[in-house]
């Protein structure tokens, strides 16, 4: 790699590391390249895609699947899930971590964001938690890392994005997350279940009868029929992603108003304006990076990356080792958005090489970025849960260390056991041999 | 200059209420009715889909613009977090780098602008011309400075009274 390749990178790290907003940074340093390095620079131009990058409907998704997850929280969808879960697992050791885990899970079965996920379940989980006797650290650690599920568990922002820059069928990617997602809820169950096992200093509340489970499961039911509208209509084929989203809402929006009553139409207003600020702040990152990413691609990086892996990497194995190396290092200064636009288009070109499969790369990506959120120095999650549980970073960042630890042998698992993501989507016919792929950036 | 600035803040965040609910509850009437109407009746909006474009344009472009007064940008806090000395001449270098990227975003997007008016360009069904929607870059840019101006008073002040007091 040329000089100016790795001083433009240099100076996109910079601009992040000295506070300037993501998205500014991603489109200062494009353009700066250009300015720099090119024979003809066309500024206009960069500002012209970063305009269009934005003129596209499939981003429409990731607006509704935040305002789905804010109605939720500002409703008592939310609460009425936890306690849903916490009813079926709080008789065992540990039951209270286990809930907040399979919580995360369940939100994250409706909302598409670690983000979301973690400021709706961390902000009254952990208290609850170190109420009722957990050490402090389990509590950080497992509603830090828990949320990953946010974007594992379709429907998922990263998901979306990957499927952008390539053709791969969006149903298709969702369904591969769930394999991954319940792997790492039952592992990490698992753990808590092992770490607490002969604690004393734990209530341990009785087997709940079954009028109990069905009271409750009654009181929630209108809470857990709002995934499987998700999950049915988008895997039926009946809605696209962007009208499940669509119906999500209105769904929540009605029960949250007419059958909870926990919100007012005062909220409405509230809640949608807070939504659309929160999905601008994420999509206008994928217009900067979309002009960071015309920067590369005039600088031929993507060619020139994949000359070098190949020849450097022959096998498959090797090449999703490395893969993996890269993206959890990438993963920890780059946030989940800018990673797959920029990262993405320089690495898909190079499947066919190792016959990698293209919906299959795309979950390992996602699972990759997703335990980004948590490792320093640049971990999204580690520094809300920070300011949530008034702890510093360096508390978080050994806090998660277990729980990572589960998450990476996740990771490995899927990576080399292709079909036990892919026979989901192979089953249910939205698995295609992809030949070639058409980065669209 | 406070007190203007309080005034503008108002009308600015009333603007941004408005626009931005008004327009995300549009998008979201328009494809719920299109399902609706596809399974009830056999039928389907054309202009929903170039309607939800332009609203995610215009949102995400207002949005960011809200997203300043409410601190909800998308930045990296490493540094800030781990060197707390450093934040608020940081705070300023970033507030200084948000005017510069709106007067450039002003600066091409009435250029923007007067190459859609050359070309009499307007959208495929609904027909608006595509001049309103580039006129959102330089609006964006504008909006920008006065909130980034705003919000680096609100910080300067905080800290006066912080290092004064």
């Amino acid at each position: 790699m040329e000089f100016s390749v790795i001083a433009i990178l240099l100076i996109l790290l910079g601009a992040l590391a000295a506070y300037v907003p993501v998205y500014m940074s991603l489109f200062f340093t494009g353009l700066l390249g250009f300015l720099f390095f090119a024979p003809d620079p066309q500024p206009l131009l960069i500002t012209q895609s970063f305009f269009k990058s934005m003129d596209n409907f499939a981003l429409v998704v990731v607006l509704f699947f935040i305002l789905c997850g804010n109605i939720m929280t500002a409703g008592s969808i939310v609460e009425k899930l936890i306690k849903v879960v916490n009813t079926l697992v709080s008789w065992l050791p540990g039951g209270l971590g286990m809930a907040g885990c399979l919580g995360c899970g369940l939100f994250g079965a409706i909302s598409g964001s670690t983000v979301a996920t973690v400021v709706a379940l961390g902000g009254f989980m952990i208290p609850a938690l170190i109420q009722n006797g957990y050490p402090g650290r389990y509590a950080v650690g497992l509603m830090t890392t828990s949320p990953n599920l946010g974007i594992i568990i379709p429907p998922s922002i990263s998901m979306i994005l990957y499927c952008m820059i390539t053709n791969v069928s969006l149903q298709g990617l969702f369904l591969t997350g769930f394999v991954p997602g319940i792997l790492i809820m039952g592992a990490t169950c698992v753990y808590t279940y092992f770490l607490f096992r002969n604690d004393t200093v734990l209530v341990r509340m009785p087997v709940p009868g079954f009028r109990e489970v069905l009271s409750v499961l009654r009181e929630g039911l209108w809470s857990l029929l709002l995934p499987v509208i998700i999950f049915v209509g988008t895997f039926s084929g009946m809605f696209t992603a962007n009208e499940a989203a669509v119906v999500a809402c209105v769904y929540a929006f009605t029960v949250e108003l007419f059958i909870h009553r926990t919100m007012k139409w005062g909220d409405v207003k509230k809640v949608i304006f807070n939504s659309a600020v929160t999905s601008s702040t994420l999509l206008i990152i994928v217009a900067g990076a979309t002009c960071f990413g015309r920067y590369l691609t005039f600088e031929n990086v993507p060619a020139k990356i994949a000359e070098a892996v190949i020849e450097h990497i022959s096998s498959p194995a090797m090449f999703l080792l490395a893969m993996n190396l890269f993206f959890l290092l990438v993963g920890m200064f780059l946030d989940v958005i800018s990673a797959t636009l920029i990262v993405g288009p320089v690495v898909i070109p190079l499947l066919p090489n190792f016959g990698v499969d293209f919906m299959h790369f795309g979950l390992l990506m996602t699972v990759n970025l997703a335990i980004g959120y948590c490792t320093p120095p640049v971990g999204v999650s580690m520094y809300i849960v920070g300011s949530i549980a008034n702890k510093n970073i360096l508390y978080v960042a050994r806090a998660v260390v277990p729980f990572l630890a589960i998450q990476i042998g996740v990771l490995f698992l899927v990576t080399y056991l292709p079909d036990l993501v892919l026979w989901l989507p192979k089953w249910m016919g939205f698995w295609e041999a992809i030949e070639t792929s058409a980065p669209a950036l | 200059m406070i007190r203007g600035f309080r005034r503008i803040d108002r009308w600015l965040s009333l603007f941004e209420e408005w626009t931005l609910f008004l327009s995300v509850l549009a998008a979201m009437i328009a494809l719920f009715f299109n399902v609706v109407l596809r399974y009830g009746f056999s039928y389907s909006l054309a202009w929903s889909e170039e309607l939800v474009r332009e609203v995610i344009l215009y949102t995400t472009f207002v949005g960011c613009s809200a997203a300043i007064r409410s601190r909800a940008t998308v930045r990296i806090d490493a540094v800030v977090q781990l060197v707390p000395r450093l934040q608020y001449p940081l705070a300023l270098f970033s507030y200084g780098v948000q005017l510069v990227f709106a007067v450039i975003l002003i600066y091409y997007g009435v250029q923007l602008c007067a190459l859609q008016v050359k070309s009499g360009q307007s959208t495929l069904i609904l027909n608006i011309p595509t001049v309103y929607l580039y006129a959102l870059l330089p609006l964006l840019g504008v909006l920008m400075i006065l909130r980034v101006l705003m919000m680096a008073a609100v910080d300067i002040r905080a800290r006066r009274s912080a290092l004064g007091g």
